[in-house]
C-alpha cells in the first residue's frame, strides 16, 4: 500500500503562473518574512535555485561529488525540476551521470528531506530542498528567512541570464549599495533565501550561537554606511566602493565556516576606518575611470588566516589612494 | 533600505543592455536645452571601469561561498530537524 504522504510529484509552473507570481510579489514590502507569505515564498525560492542548477552560477554543484569513483559531478549532469509533496513546493536536484552521490558540504544533508534523498547506504540518490521547511529549520537557530523584492525582481523575475557569470548581477549590486540592504537584513536576524548561494553559503550550518557577534558587526556596518552617505541622494560609483567591499568582508562573515574570523574582522575594521575619514566624497561628481586592483588583494587577504591588522589597513589605504587617482571631474 | 520601483528598473534596463559611452552634455546655445542629453557621471564610470572590474576574479566579487568541499560522516539530523520533515 502507498504511503502518499511519502510520495512527490514533479510540476511545473506556465508562464502566466510565474508572472502572477511576479505581480504578488511586486505590491509586498521590500523585505517579506517566508513565515509571512510561505506558499508565495517556497515558490519563488524553489523558482530561483531550479533556474541556477547545472549553469555557472550553481553554488551548490562543486559540493556534489559521485560516490562510486570520488569526482566531483559534471555540472552539465545536474539537473532540477520543482516538485509537490505534502502540498508543499521544492526542488528536486540531480546528476543524469552520477545515480548515488555524495554532498561534501557539512551542513547541506540537514537541508536535503531525508525520505526521498538517502539510498539506504547513506549517499544520495538526489537533493530534495523544500524551502517552506528550510525557513524553520533556520528558525531553529533565531534566523528569519525572507524574500527580497528588488533581488528576486533582478535575478529570477528576467533580470540577468542565470548561464551568465554573475558580473552583471555584482555591478547592480555595486551601484545599489547592497551592502546597506544586506547588513540590514543581518542586522535584524534575517537572510534572503532566492539561490543557490543563499542555501549553501548562509543557511546550511546557521547557528544561533554565531549570530549575536555577527548581528554587532553588521548593525556596525549599517550605522557607517548610512552616515557615510546621509547628504547623498545619489552617491558617486567611486564613493560606493569601500561600501560594496564591506558588503563582500560582510558577506564572508555571514558565512557558517568564517563566523568570527579574526581576519576579517581586521579588514572590517581597516575598512571602516577608512570610510569614516571621508577621503571619497559621495557628492563630488566625478567619473571613475578604472576599478582598483587592489580590491582583489583586500578580498583575498581577508580570507588568510595571517592577516594582522596593519596589512589590512595598508590594503585599504592603498585601494582608496587606486580610487582617488583613478577619478576624473565630471 | 527600501529602494523605489522606478529607480530599479531604470537601472535594471539600463544594465540589461550592453554598457554605453557617454559624451559629455553638449553646449548648443541655441538648442532646446530640454532636449539636450543628459551627462550622467555614474553611468560613464560603470562603462569605464567594465573592462577592470571584469579582470577581478568573481570568488572576490559578492555571492560566492568561500569553502572547499570536505568529505564528512553520514550523521543522524538533530530531533529539533528531524521533526521538521515530520510537519
Amino acid at each position: 500500500m502507498v504511503n502518499d504522504s511519502l510520495n512527490y510529484r514533479p510540476i511545473t509552473f506556465p508562464t502566466e503562473a510565474i508572472e502572477s507570481f511576479r505581480r504578488e510579489l511586486s505590491v509586498l514590502d521590500e523585505v517579506t518574512p517566508f513565515a509571512s507569505a510561505p506558499e508565495l515564498a517556497e515558490r519563488i525560492a524553489s523558482l530561483g535555485i531550479a533556474r541556477e542548477v547545472g549553469t555557472v552560477n550553481d553554488e551548490l554543484a562543486r559540493f556534489l561529488f559521485d560516490a562510486d569513483c570520488g569526482e566531483p559531478v559534471l555540472r552539465e549532469s545536474l539537473h532540477a525540476e520543482l516538485v509537490e509533496w505534502n502540498g508543499r513546493i521544492g526542488v528536486h536536484i540531480w546528476s543524469s551521470a552520477s545515480p548515488r552521490l555524495e554532498a561534501r558540504a557539512r551542513w547541506l544533508p540537514e537541508l536535503t528531506h531525508p525520505a526521498f534523498s538517502t539510498h539506504p547506504d547513506g549517499t544520495l540518490r538526489g537533493l530534495f530542498v523544500f524551502p517552506a521547511l528550510i525557513a524553520k529549520i533556520a528558525a531553529l537557530e533565531g534566523v528569519e528567512l525572507v524574500l527580497v523584492k528588488s533581488w528576486a525582481m533582478n535575478s529570477i523575475f528576467g533580470g540577468f541570464d542565470p548561464a551568465k557569470a554573475y558580473y552583471q548581477t555584482n555591478f547592480w549590486e555595486l551601484e545599489n549599495n547592497d551592502s546597506l540592504a544586506f547588513a540590514d537584513l543581518v542586522r535584524h536576524g534575517r537572510l534572503a533565501f532566492l539561490g543557490t548561494h543563499d542555501l549553501i553559503a548562509h543557511i546550511a550550518g546557521v547557528r544561533r550561537g554565531d549570530w549575536v557577534l555577527l548581528r554587532e558587526q553588521a548593525a556596525t556596518v549599517h550605522r557607517a554606511i548610512r552616515t557615510y552617505f546621509e547628504s547623498a541622494s545619489r552617491p558617486t560609483i567611486a564613493s560606493l566602493i569601500l561600501p560594496y567591499t564591506i558588503g563582500v568582508v560582510l558577506d564572508d562573515l555571514a558565512q557558517p565556516p568564517t563566523y568570527g574570523s579574526v581576519s576579517h574582522g581586521f579588514m572590517l575594521e581597516a575598512l571602516l576606518e577608512e570610510l569614516a575619514r571621508g577621503r571619497i566624497p559621495p557628492n563630488l561628481p566625478t567619473v571613475l575611470t578604472r576599478f582598483p586592483p587592489a580590491f582583489q588583494a583586500i578580498i583575498d587577504a581577508s580570507r588568510t588566516a595571517s592577516l594582522d591588522a596593519e596589512t589590512a589597513r595598508r590594503l585599504v589605504t592603498e585601494m582608496v589612494n587606486e580610487i582617488r587617482t583613478a577619478m576624473v571631474a565630471a | 533600505m527600501k529602494l523605489k520601483p522606478s529607480f530599479i528598473l531604470t537601472n535594471a534596463l539600463i544594465l540589461a543592455g550592453s554598457f554605453f559611452q557617454n559624451a559629455p552634455a553638449a553646449v548648443a546655445q541655441n538648442a532646446d536645452i530640454s532636449k539636450a542629453p543628459t551627462f550622467d557621471p555614474n553611468r560613464a564610470s560603470l562603462a569605464s571601469i567594465e573592462s577592470t572590474w571584469l579582470k577581478i576574479p568573481n570568488s572576490c566579487k559578492a555571492k560566492g561561498f568561500n569553502a572547499e568541499p570536505v568529505a564528512i560522516e553520514h550523521a543522524a539530523l538533530s530531533s529539533a530537524v528531524a521533526a521538521v520533515y515530520l510537519t
